[in-house]
């Protein structure tokens, strides 16, 4: 009998020392991705700022006490999702949603959101309520609950919310003809939209009125809205005591990580390079297919380039060849 | 109860060993201090030409290359489109040839600080500082004193990296841990940089690797860059510092003007939001290195194999085939430019 119980004693004792061993093992690897229960990754920028992506295109919170302003909605299918992660930040009611544009990973949860009443306005651009609905007696591209229900046509819009002025602003003919830019001056966070993905090369939507000029024209924007992490002048010499430095605006680009001006500067840079290398070789009488075997993104195609799925590297040189004849040809007619 | 009592203890001590398995080990040695390149100061190089000696007036041994010889208007720097040892695949390659130096000149780009891969080459003497919590225990090493390089934590005490959304920086995101005698840290998270200055890239999605090894008073740091999309294989660099505790050092910003980085200029461009580059085949720096060292243009656009002894063969066959027939002039008579 006392073996009996030696030999159970000894097993559980394994068993407990090998179930402590594993614990330690397990807990020593397990990083803090801060994903929420539904893989949406909640990024806190600001003290009141929040970025959520995971939902298709990545979505700006701001929260205060007068509520929560959203811009974008991210997909259709993810917003329940969502709004859980936003109420796990804030039991603030909802009440400015903004739309950059009118791709389906902007404005999907657009028809969730309207069915609250919190919600005072969905704004954005006409040509993104343009883009959205359609002509009487055809059909929309989206439900009629998920068109903005303000949509305006000045170049600037503001607003004052939860103590910070809100800037809105449109840039015409660049991913398409309704991009809004949206600058939280206080918080010193720029919401860019598709203007720019951390993904994939810009998408340059002809069909809605994109271009390359008006893609740079807009980068160029973000650029100058931007300013980079110090250090500035009057900046103590002890306050440059981590790792980065103090200050510098927080840039959303439409998917991908969160940028900062140089990011932009890069990317800028980049879509500026391709550009100039397709004119170049357009100026040596090449055809679009000569071009594409030139490989004129080659150098970026490993970061942000496609061989299949929505926006290819191919789409993408076609669209700045095509904008860049769609140039040529306005300014001969213009002679 | 015995064999209970054996067995608990063996379960314990396989939990202590997965323990100092998993958690970071002890600091073995020391490597708190300022630390300074041997023969910190001005460079001047005189003469490459066969047969001659490199003639250093004072002047950082290792890193000569990258502040002696290109750059144009007097930045020095090192020589255009001089990629030799760079294991640059195709895209890193177009990349690095797009290149232009007038690009530190425009306002954005004229006060970045270094990308932590070129970190330890420069001007500037590493202070590596331990950071303590409140029982004492070791939480950081941090890296700063460098010239126009960001200070630097290393994070020892096991917390993860931050997330594929975060930011990236220029000085990245470190965790370190020590292996036998030697600290090696891991980074993340860094913006897109560059190995030299001439444009040598990495992308932001690479990786280093940095080895901290000290030998009495010297600390031999060694820097592997893992960059999937712009190299075919990891490159690897290594930099000597002598410990000098008495040598000041330097910091990102202007000691005459607080607040402000060195080198802020005033330049005018012709266009409003400049991008200087070069387009394909048009980098007038191709080949100039390759005349001066008389070795094939292919060698000095970055391949893996040119970082490898076996390449000399190489060399010397293409020397064989295309016999030298004027001495290549002196093209490193310049003083440093700093960065």
């Amino acid at each position: 009998m006392p073996s009996v119980l030696n030999s159970v004693t000894a097993r559980i004792g394994a068993w407990i020392g090998a179930i402590l061993g594993a614990i330690v093992f397990l807990s020593a690897g397990t990083g803090s991705a801060q994903q929420d229960g539904a893989g949406l990754e909640v990024l806190q920028l600001r003290p009141n700022f929040y970025m959520i992506a995971g939902a298709g295109g990545n979505i700006g919170v701001q929260i205060g006490p007068d509520g929560v302003v959203l811009v974008n909605t991210g997909t259709r299918e993810a917003s329940g999702q969502v709004l859980a992660a936003i109420r796990n930040l804030t039991k603030e009611p909802i009440r400015y949603v903004i739309n950059t544009s009118a791709d389906a990973d902007v404005v999907g949860g657009n028809a969730a959101l309207s069915k609250f009443p919190s919600v005072l306005a969905i704004a954005a651009h006409e040509n993104v309520l343009n883009a959205m609905s359609a002509p009487t007696g055809q059909a929309a591209a989206f439900p009629t609950e998920a068109w903005p229900t303000e949509a305006f046509f000045e170049s600037r819009r503001y607003l004052f919310f939860n103590d910070e002025g809100i800037e809105i602003l449109h840039q015409p003919a660049a991913h398409s003809d309704g991009d809004l830019v949206v600058f939280f001056r206080r918080s010193d966070v720029v919401v860019a939209g598709h203007i720019l993905d951390d993904t994939r090369f810009p998408v340059i939507d002809l069909e809605r009125g994109g271009s390359i000029q008006g893609e740079i024209n807009a980068l160029n924007r973000l650029i100058e809205l931007a300013i980079p992490p110090g250090p500035f002048v009057g900046t103590p010499r002890a306050a440059i005591a981590a790792s980065e430095m103090p200050g510098g605006t927080e840039v959303l680009p439409g998917r991908g990580r969160v940028y900062r001006q140089l990011d932009v500067v890069e990317y800028r840079d980049m879509v500026v390079i391709i550009r100039d290398t397709i004119k170049y070789l357009i100026d040596q009488k090449m055809t679009l297919e000569q071009i594409q075997a030139a490989g004129p993104a080659k150098a970026w195609e490993p970061r942000f380039g496609a061989t299949s799925g929505p926006w290819t590297t191919r789409q993408f040189v076609e669209a700045v060849y095509k904008s860049l004849m769609n140039e040529d040809s306005q300014a001969r007619r213009e002679r | 109860m015995g064999r209970f009592s054996v067995w608990l203890r063996a379960g314990i001590a396989a939990c202590g060993a997965l323990l100092m398995w998993t958690a970071p080990a002890a600091a073995q040695v020391d490597i708190v201090g300022v630390w300074q390149q041997p023969g910190n100061g001005l460079v001047t190089l005189v003469d490459v030409r066969p047969g001659s000696r490199f003639e250093f007036r004072g002047g950082q041994y290792e890193d000569m290359w990258e502040r002696c010889c290109g750059g144009g208007a007097g930045r020095g720097g090192p020589v255009a489109a001089d990629f030799i040892g760079i294991p640059l695949n195709e895209a890193g390659r177009a990349r690095a040839m797009a290149h232009d130096d007038s690009l530190w000149e425009v306002p954005e780009h004229q006060c970045q600080p270094h990308h932590a891969a070129y970190a330890y080459w420069g001007v500037g003497a590493p202070t590596i500082n331990a950071v303590l919590n409140d029982a004492g225990r070791l939480v950081a090493y941090r890296v700063e004193g460098t010239y126009r390089r960001m200070p630097r934590e290393i994070w020892m005490d096991g917390r993860p990296h931050p997330p594929d959304y975060a930011r990236h920086t220029w000085a990245g995101f470190t965790t370190g841990e020590w292996r036998g005698n030697t600290l090696v840290a891991r980074t993340t998270h860094l913006k897109k940089g560059w190995v030299r200055r001439n444009g040598a890239p990495t992308s932001d999605q690479a990786t280093l690797l940095t080895y901290f090894t000290r030998h009495g008073d010297v600390l031999t740091v060694t820097v592997f860059v893992d960059d999937p999309l712009y190299y075919t294989e990891p490159y690897i660099k290594s930099t000597d510092y002598r410990l000098a505790p008495t040598v000041p050092t330097a910091s990102f910003d202007d000691a005459g003007t607080p607040g402000t980085c060195y080198g802020h200029t005033t330049v005018v461009f012709s266009d409003e939001h400049p991008v200087p580059h070069w387009l394909p085949g048009q980098n007038p720096g191709v080949g100039d290195r390759a005349k001066a060292l008389h070795v094939p243009v292919e060698a000095t656009l970055g391949h893996a194999e040119s970082a490898y002894p076996e390449f000399i063969d190489q060399i010397r066959a293409w020397r064989e085939q295309n016999p030298i027939e004027t001495p290549p002039t002196a093209v490193l008579e310049r003083d440093s430019g700093g960065r």
